[in-house]
């Protein structure tokens, strides 16, 4: 019995197995007590300012009170850490506050409106905790007694004895609780739970004291320790549901089912209005705690301007989330006008944003960052292949050299070579072109590429000096 | 100096926590036995008019209404102990979970007003 139970323990924990993402290597801000980012921490390096001012961020959202409707705008050219900071901050705050990564082009979709799209993530990212309690007695059953009448007829009567590590007690049961108890076949050495409130049975296995007492038990017997403490427990558990979550319930009968199935459609004002009463009241009662997170919108120079518009005004809703946005435009094109704005954002929701730039990489922090990513991803890379990898990063992109690390160590294996070295980084440099290389070689074979048609003017210039090609 | 005297703090109400909940194990032992002999008195001694009690060190034969009385008030007064050690018991783990260092909004929910089934 005891050998099954390890191994789907060790099942579980295979299909457990993490993905390595091109974030995965971090797991907070590496921030000091003092708010000063200390420069590589937690998996993130350097971009120091940057660090700091998500620091201060983060105290601002965890006093509570006082950040309904702020709004960061992390600006900084492609590749300088503005989604790491944003994972940083999302595993500082750890798992009970909401935290919702969005990328701006989710938000269109045929199915929901774009209004509806942007309040539904805006509630997902509040949460209300309301806590649920009950009083239950729970023991070991030491004997269970049950008299009943010759005739058949008469009513049936009997005594249960209950024990914890430090007590024990007899009960005298009604002929509900007799069948209760019948019901679910309660023997002499099972740890059972019953409800006060409701008088429902619950096993929750048998004693380890009794493992002993049968030779051959039923596959799926649990054994649980003896309980210890009070016979009559107050159990309390607190959940915390976000808002959008209590929206869907509402919204129809079988609510809930169309939280997993994810097909939630628009949710009417009523609906919403009526839930915002709702925990208004709890709150004036003691009941329910909000619990306001963070909503961090990637991309957010896709959005239109109607989008813009929505979110000025849900900017100041008192019920509103700290609301991250991130962008890599300079000077451009506001989607839905003709007009150029800073960041591709409208000026007015801009009057209402912290702004937190990030610069470039120098050369040392992207060498500390791809000895990090060459942990997680478990490759190893000799001295001269890292300080060759950081000059590609240097003078391409730091994606690109991250990407080559994993590329690199499947040429290195090929060659049955433990660490991956320089003539390795050099073979999938040739066969991998960056984005620079890539824009030469379309310039020089221009005539041969189908639909062909390169008309400089058009571009938009993103921060930084190199013409991207906007996506 | 600080970090003594905050590890003292720390071990004092810990130590509080502790001796709360021995308290209540306490207090739910006597609760027990105090049903057992309501329902006792209930079931099987319910022809006689005086019975038998323990009073600490002290048998004492007594009508069994005063007793049935006196045992109902104990009842009350161990319940509402109960409840109020409960209540301090949530604001001490408050207390030491600030003292650790987190902001207290773990423990602290703890002490919500309970939902009641609608």
């Amino acid at each position: 019995m005891a050998s099954t139970s390890t191994d789907t323990t060790g099942l579980r924990d295979i299909t457990k197995m993490e993905r390595i993402g091109a974030h995965s290597h971090i797991h907070g801000l590496g921030l000091d007590d003092n708010l000063e980012a200390r420069e590589t921490g937690q998996g993130m390096v350097g971009q120091l300012k940057a660090r700091r001012a998500a620091g201060v961020m983060l105290k601002m959202i965890q006093d509570g009170n006082k950040n309904a409707g702020r709004a960061i705008l992390m600006a900084g050219a492609p590749g300088t850490g503005k989604t790491a900071i944003a994972m940083g901050m999302a595993q500082s705050l750890g798992a009970d506050v909401p935290f919702t990564m969005l990328a701006a082009s989710e938000i269109f979709s045929l199915e929901m409106s774009k209004t509806e799209a942007l309040t539904q993530a805006f509630r997902r990212s509040i949460g209300v905790r309301i806590k649920e309690e009950s009083e239950i007695i729970e023991g070991e059953v030491v004997e269970i007694q049950i008299d009943r009448s010759t005739t058949g007829l008469g009513q049936k009567s009997g005594k249960l004895t209950l024990k914890t590590t430090e007590m024990e007690t007899m009960y005298d049961l009604g002929a509900k609780m007799i069948d209760a108890l019948n019901k679910e076949k309660v023997m002499a050495g099972d740890v059972i739970t019953i409800d006060k409130a409701s008088g429902r049975i619950s096993k929750l296995g048998r004693s380890f004291t009794r493992a002993r007492d049968y030779d051959a038990m039923g596959s799926d017997t649990k054994f649980v320790q003896c309980p210890d403490g009070e016979l009559q427990k107050r159990k309390e558990v607190v959940h915390t549901v976000s808002l959008h979550e209590m929206d869907v319930i509402n919204s129809r009968s079988q609510g809930f089912l169309a939280l997993f199935s994810g097909d939630t459609g628009e949710i009417k004002t009523e609906v919403r209005e009526q839930i915002n009463q709702k925990v208004g009241e709890w709150r004036e009662e003691g009941k329910a705690e909000i619990v306001p997170g963070v909503l961090f919108i990637d991309e957010v120079h896709v959005l239109d301007i109607e989008c813009f518009s929505f979110l000025n005004r849900a900017l100041e809703d008192p019920l509103a989330p700290v609301v991250i946005m991130a962008s890599n435009r300079g000077i451009s094109k506001i989607r839905g006008t003709n007009y150029k704005s800073p960041h591709g954002l409208p000026v007015d929701l801009l009057d209402r944003l912290l702004i937190i730039s990030t610069t470039a990489y120098t050369e040392p922090e992207i060498k500390q960052i791809l000895t990090i990513r060459c942990e997680e991803e478990d490759v190893q890379m000799t001295e001269d292949a890292k300080d060759i990898l950081t000059r590609i990063g240097m003078e391409t992109s730091l994606r690109y050299a991250i990407h080559l690390i994993t590329a690199s160590s499947f040429v290195a294996k090929k060659r049955k070579a433990a660490a991956v070295d320089v003539a390795d980084i050099k073979r999938v440099y040739s066969l991998f072109l960056d984005e620079k290389r890539s824009v030469q070689m379309l310039k020089e074979y221009q005539g041969q590429y189908m639909y062909n048609e390169i008309d400089m003017a058009d571009r938009e210039p993103a921060i930084g000096n190199s013409m991207q090609m906007s996506v | 100096m600080e970090l003594l005297s905050n590890f003292q703090k720390r071990e004092i109400i810990a130590e509080e926590i502790l001796t709360n909940k021995e308290l209540i194990v306490d207090y739910d032992r006597r609760r027990n036995s105090n049903r057992e002999a309501l329902s006792k008195l209930k079931k099987e001694l319910s022809s006689e008019k005086k019975v038998w009690v323990n009073l600490g060190d002290l048998f004492v034969k007594m009508p069994k209404q005063n007793i049935e009385t006196m045992i109902r008030k104990d009842q009350e007064t161990l319940d509402s102990e109960i409840t109020d050690i409960r209540e301090a018991m949530k604001e001490k783990v408050v207390e030491l979970e600030k003292l650790e260092g987190g902001d207290g909004s773990k423990a602290k929910a703890f002490q919500l007003k309970a939902m009641t089934k609608t």
